[in-house]
């Protein structure tokens, strides 16, 4: 069997707000040094999987900085490796990428000219360690034209998945796209094996989503395969799953720690991490190049943060090269980059929903879909003593608090 | 600026670093915690825009060979230029170690000849700053000499442990003392120097005859000196030769300080080594950090003060660790204590063992000249089971491999190396 991997990763992201504001969701920052995509990057290299497309489309430079030409997997080889594909004008009519099947159907002389006989669909944007052998192997042994990876989800969780229903024998049955409530027990993880024959066949013009245009047409003549995962998956679909899965990580650190599975990514040159005298750092992830001078507990620390003295940061996720100053305070806040708080400034924590700080410019009106974690975008400003409370969203370079 | 190609000499025994140097060459001893004292030299390569660099290997030059790879951490991986390792070899004629500093260059002169380049550096491999070359260079072509040396002004009462220049108002050295008890003189060589090539040829090749280990400091530079030949360019940063586990410990603390003289933390300028995939250091709630550097990797649940932690280290619950280099992959045992100790790479310290408390007055009964000064080191792998107590100016050695582990208590001043070793 030889497989063709191509992984999805040109939604926009919208529902991460000012963290999608410049980059693609899957090159979002995760876990203290990594990004999103770099959980299904390594996964198909300990998987044996060489040969990549990534397909881009929103703010795809960001991804193209990370990836380059896949020096960190191992992935810049003679025959196969990754590359990155973005819609292209192929001399005739030209339209971005429709939707999954579309981006996939524009890509289809890839899979027409690959020697590849399976093709692994993967979406960028989820956290989760994955053996994809297994799953191949699945597919192989029941035959089907296509397997999902599917996996057990909890009743309440399930209106915000694809709820598949898993007969005896292993096949798919129905399929219900973010059912209200449902009875149907696995979620469909948006993994997706194809026969390449059949997917070639399948794609087509007008055939823009997975989903309802290749898998849901298949499920009547039973040609549809479920395997079940039980490791841990997160799709990161909100800046509350965000912050969640992310401070997950401090508890479940095997995910980022596992010597056999390690998580490659782009390197940084950063020094080590400085803890000055009279830090305190406790139940927290710090990645090199961070200088703590103050207190930092419960929070994820990407490289070349700087936390001055009597700074306290807790619960937060703080992204490179942002800078806490002397005497602020960060609670329940994500920090994008170049995020500068000013000296003895207040930022996050706080109940749920309170307004805005009165006078903030860039500041959006609270939304519940934060879950009162405040979020500051790329290169906000924060002055000194200036106030930005729980479940605000501030815009990329906006300054809060200025003196004007 | 005219071309220049750079040969840094990465051959010594570095015997003074004791079992830091059993298993490696110098330049590959660890730094800093995620560096090689090496990176410190290439980094200032590339920095300086200089792209063709020949590291002269000769003594366990394995770690330092799978370091450096092909330069890519170093941007060296070209296709012209580019880093290359030359260790002695067999030829046709005569082949024989690199008997000196100057005789490794010697031997290499066919490459030389080969060379594109007007000017030839020649560095070291131990050396600890940062410094753009480049002033050196323009420095050196202003000086109308064919060879210049760089220098660093040293205090008085340090003069015997460096070569001592006496210059004129026009920078040339008027006289040069090597290793001198008292000496008017305050500028130290750095040993980095710079030579027109056809030059450095035509004086190697006069000198080898004499003198067949040929070195630098002994041979070369007294000659050039007697000649009125040489110039030094006085370099005005922080400079560091890694001679003794003393300037050793000494130095790695030192970036422990406030504001450090190595500048580490430029983030325009980060000194470039070898990638690592670990993650990022994870601290638990119980544990404790202060005043120290952690490098990914770690896994922090002790209390760490004043330490250095490579990457990959682990300090279990309860463990305490001070003023403390763990170089990486060691493990500090739950309740165990670790004082003044530089311990080597993959070390497993057991549970409530206490390493490095005791009389600093008494030196090392095996290396008295090289371990007297309050600390304990600890070799390469080794394993010191649950329990056990070691005093200061210890040295330690033991790994599974050799089956010998330590398995008593070793006094102050003690010893317990397996395998032999040199006093």
């Amino acid at each position: 069997m030889k497989t063709l991997v191509l992984i999805l990763a040109g939604g926009t992201g919208e529902e991460l707000s000012v963290l999608t504001r410049h980059r693609a969701k899957t090159a979002v920052p995760f876990g203290g040094r990594y990004r999103v995509i770099d959980f299904c990057l390594s996964n198909c290299v300990h998987s044996g999987l060489h040969e990549i497309a990534v397909l881009a489309q929103y703010s795809p430079k960001s991804l193209i900085d990370h990836i380059g030409m896949g020096k960190p997997w191992d992935l810049d080889r003679k025959t196969g490796g990754v590359y990155i594909l973005q819609p292209t004008h192929n001399g005739e009519a030209a339209t971005w990428y429709l939707g999954t099947a579309d981006a996939l159907f524009q890509n289809i002389d890839l899979i027409k000219n690959s020697k590849a006989d399976t093709i692994l669909v993967l979406s960028g944007d989820q956290i989760y360690v994955m053996d994809y052998r297994p799953l191949l192997g699945y597919h192989l042994e029941k035959g089907r034209a296509v397997t999902l990876a599917i996996k057990e989800v909890q009743a309440s969780q399930r209106s915000r998945f694809g709820m598949v229903r898993r007969s005896r024998d292993g096949r798919i049955t129905a399929f219900r796209e973010k059912p209200a409530a449902s009875t149907f027990r696995f979620a469909s993880l948006g993994i997706y094996v194809f026969r390449r024959d059949f997917l070639i066949d399948a794609l087509g013009p007008g055939k823009t989503n997975i989903v309802f245009d290749v898998v849901m047409p298949l499920l009547k003549c039973g040609d549809v395969a479920g395997y079940a995962f039980e490791g841990y998956w997160e799709d990161i679909g909100s800046i509350q799953s965000y912050y969640r899965s992310s401070l997950q990580l401090l508890r479940n650190r095997l995910l980022i720690t596992d010597p056999d599975w390690p998580i490659f990514t782009k390197g940084n040159e950063l020094p080590p991490a400085r803890c000055a005298d009279g830090s305190r750092v406790s139940d927290s992830i710090v990645a090199d190049g961070c200088v703590v001078k103050g207190e930092v507990t419960g929070s994820i620390l990407f490289p070349g943060v700087t936390v001055e003295k009597d700074a306290v940061v807790r619960d937060s996720i703080v992204f490179s090269y942002s800078r806490i100053g002397r005497g602020a305070r960060v609670t329940r806040a994500i920090l994008d980059k170049f995020v500068e708080i000013g000296g003895a400034a207040t930022v996050g924590g706080g109940g749920r929903g309170r307004a805005a700080a009165p006078g903030a410019r860039g500041a959006k009106r609270p939304q519940d879909e934060t879950g009162g974690v405040a979020v500051l975008g790329r290169g906000a400003r924060v002055s000194r003593g200036a106030g930005v409370r729980g479940g605000t969203l501030v815009e990329p370079h906006s300054r809060i608090g200025s003196r004007r | 600026m005219k071309r220049t190609v750079v040969f840094i000499l990465a051959g010594g025994v570095g015997k003074r670093l004791s079992l830091l140097t059993r298993y490696r060459a110098k330049p590959a001893v660890s730094f800093g915690g995620k560096y090689r004292i090496i990176d410190f030299t290439l980094t200032n390569c590339i920095r300086s825009g200089i792209d063709e660099v020949y590291i002269l290997t000769q003594y366990i030059s394995r770690s330092l060979v799978r370091h450096i790879g092909i330069g890519k951490p170093w941007d060296m991986d070209r296709m012209t230029g580019g880093l290359h390792v030359l260790h002695p070899h067999l030829g046709y004629q005569a082949a024989d170690w690199y008997r000196g500093t100057a005789d490794a260059i010697f031997q290499n002169i066919p490459v030389l000849r080969k060379l594109d380049c007007e000017n030839v550096l020649i560095l070291s491999g131990d050396h600890v700053y940062l410094m753009d070359y480049r002033e050196f260079i323009e420095f050196h072509e202003g000086s109308g000499k064919p060879a210049s040396v760089g220098v660093v002004g040293v205090p008085k009462g340090m003069t015997s442990e460096f070569g001592i220049a006496t210059v004129d108002r026009a920078g040339a050295i008027t006289k040069f003392e090597e290793k001198p008890k008292e000496s008017s003189g305050t500028l130290a060589s750095m040993g980095i120097y710079l030579f027109n090539k056809e030059y450095l040829i035509s004086l190697l090749e006069e000198l080898e005859a004499k003198h067949g280990d040929l070195d630098f400091g002994k041979h070369v530079i007294p000659r050039l000196v007697s000649r009125k030949m040489i110039s030094a360019f006085r370099f005005p940063g922080y400079w560091l030769d890694i001679g003794t586990l003393k300037s050793y410990y000494r130095a790695s603390l030192e970036l422990l300080a406030e504001r450090p003289r190595l500048k580490l933390y430029r983030w325009s300028s980060p000194v470039l080594t070898a990638p690592d995939d670990s993650p990022p250091f994870v601290v638990t709630k119980e544990a404790n950090i202060s005043n120290s550097l952690v490098c990914n990797g770690c896994f922090v649940r002790g209390e760490v003060r004043s330490s250095i932690l490579s990457p990959g280290v682990k300090i279990e619950r309860g463990a305490r660790v001070e003023n403390s280099i763990l170089f990486h992959d060691c493990t500090i045992g739950a309740g165990a204590e670790v004082y003044n100790a530089i311990v080597d790479k993959g070390c497993v310290v057991g549970a409530r063992a206490k390493v490095g408390l005791g009389d600093a007055g008494v030196a090392n009964e095996l290396q008295p000249a090289y371990l007297d000064f309050g600390v304990t080191l600890i070799g390469k792998r080794t394993i010191i089971p649950a329990g056990v107590r070691i005093g200061t100016n210890c040295l330690v050695s033991g790994t599974i491999d050799d089956g010998i582990i330590p398995k008593r208590n070793l006094p102050d001043g003690g010893y317990f190396v397996a395998g032999e070793m040199r006093p």
